[in-house]
């Protein structure tokens, strides 16, 4: 069964996996649109690239020992490199004086963190990031330059940063509904369990504390003399059997299913003695 | 109960684990020893039919029910050695059967499927050691003309049961 805690680790690995694998794809493909680009560089595409390549590596070998918190760091590293490249790269493009859509890349990043940022905070900040870096970077170019750009642009990426925030709030609040949902059926599955053992215990000793009543009342039938010592002996039955009387609310939470009736004996044994069947 | 042998199927007539007193017209003050293996053609009106595959229950129930309570008993400890004792134990006037008779072993509701298809017209009561949803307590519950106890009961409930036979 998948815990919510399992379920929580895998979403964190995995999207800090393919935001690291999407970087360096990306990054890569970037350059080759961008190549022809004069006095482009190709240190920013490598080294987000390589950042990319190097944390799914990394994912790759940790994978056994993930945590969210790894994911989350992944993530944030991811990001902050792909940030620093598109800070750089963006000028390249701002510079060709040919038409540009601006700040593509960050207006993708923003709704790509929305489906695959681990946590809240991660993924807020990484969203923050992309607007931030954009508009940064628009205020940092050539005022002719800032002039060609299309009408409302910086702003547009902050439209994309709050959809993808809403969309990151909306998926990470179905997650952490279903970790619950997995949560409750563990718990549920665990008080199963538990009800299954309880009448089992309750089902295995119910006939010798049958046996020691009988033979309680028999001796008591053929010898007078033993009442005391039988009447002690009735009242400890009598407590043995309140005690079954308050398992029998395990009744209801326990369901049977087909073939339980025959295995029960068998595991009851089983888990009692390691041995085998003994007949409650 | 050193003097209550085992029964044996191959020879059943010799074997049926039946108690029964020394004069079974006069049940008072039994004895223990008078506790005893009889034919089974003795078995008749009046005798108890306990079905219970737990050997010491079953010869406790036999004893008990025979010194402490003044009735005859016949205890068989499976589906088989009850169809063995045959005829023989449709003449019982109240027949007790434990629900499960083992790992898939016929059960007790197999035995009153069989006592009832073969014209039995006596008392049946099921003892059960299992929960009350338990699927061969619910079988037995819903295939109804028996009434269901679970363990431990009281003796005094054993009692009713048996000086109620034939009701």
């Amino acid at each position: 069964m998948t815990l919510s805690r399992d379920l929580a680790i895998r979403h964190a690995w995995r999207g800090a996996f393919v935001a690291a694998a999407l970087n360096a794809l990306g990054m890569s493909v970037d350059f080759v649109l961008a190549r022809d680009i004069p006095k482009v560089s190709i240190y920013p595409f490598a080294m987000s690239a390589l950042v990319g390549i190097g944390l799914v590596v990394f994912l790759l070998i940790r994978r056994q020992q993930a945590t969210v918190r790894l994911g989350s760091v992944v993530f944030l590293l991811n990001t902050v490199a792909i940030l620093v490249a598109l800070w750089i790269t963006s000028g390249y493009w701002a510079t060709t004086g040919r038409t540009w859509t601006p700040f593509q890349a960050n207006k993708l990043g923003a709704l790509a963190v929305a489906m695959l940022a681990p946590q809240l905070g991660v993924g807020l900040a990484s969203i923050a990031g992309f607007a931030a870096t954009a508009i940064g970077k628009f205020y940092f170019l050539d005022p002719e330059i800032q002039r060609g750009f299309p009408v409302g642009e910086p702003w547009f990426i902050l439209i994309y940063a709050l959809f993808g925030a809403v969309l990151l709030i909306y998926r990470l609040r179905g997650m952490a509904l279903e970790r619950e949902m997995l949560r409750v059926q563990a718990e549920a599955a665990a008080a199963e369990r538990l009800a299954r053992t309880f009448l089992r215990l309750r089902d295995y000793t119910n006939t010798p504390i049958q046996t020691i009543a009988f033979t309680t009342e028999l001796l008591r039938a053929k010898n007078h003399d033993l009442k005391p010592i039988l009447d002690r002996l009735e009242r400890a039955v009598n407590k043995l059997t309140e005690l079954g009387h308050a398992l029998n609310s395990y009744e209801n939470a326990h369901k049977w299913s087909p073939g339980d009736e025959s295995l029960a004996a068998m595991m009851m044994a089983e888990q009692l003695f390691g041995s085998e069947p003994r007949r409650p | 109960m050193s003097n209550l042998s085992r029964r044996t199927v191959d020879n059943p007539h010799q074997g049926w684990s039946v108690a029964a007193p020394s004069s079974v017209f006069a049940p008072v003050a039994i004895p223990h020893d008078s506790v005893r293996r009889v034919p089974a053609s003795v078995i008749g009106a009046g005798f108890v039919l306990y079905v219970e595959d737990n050997d010491d229950l079953r010869e406790l129930v036999v004893e008990l029910v025979t010194v402490a309570f003044h009735r005859r008993c016949v205890g068989v400890g499976s589906y088989e050695e009850l169809v063995a004792l045959g005829e023989e134990a449709l003449r019982c006037s109240v027949a007790i059967l434990d629900i499960n008779l083992g790992p898939n072993r016929p059960s007790g509701i197999d035995a009153y499927t069989w006592l009832r298809d073969k014209g039995y017209t006596g008392r049946i009561v099921f003892l059960t050691g299992h929960a009350s949803n338990h699927p061969l307590v619910v079988e037995a519950k819903r295939i109804g003309g028996a009434e269901i106890f679970s363990k431990p009961i009281d003796p005094d409930r054993l009692r009713s049961i048996v000086e109620d036979e034939g009701q």
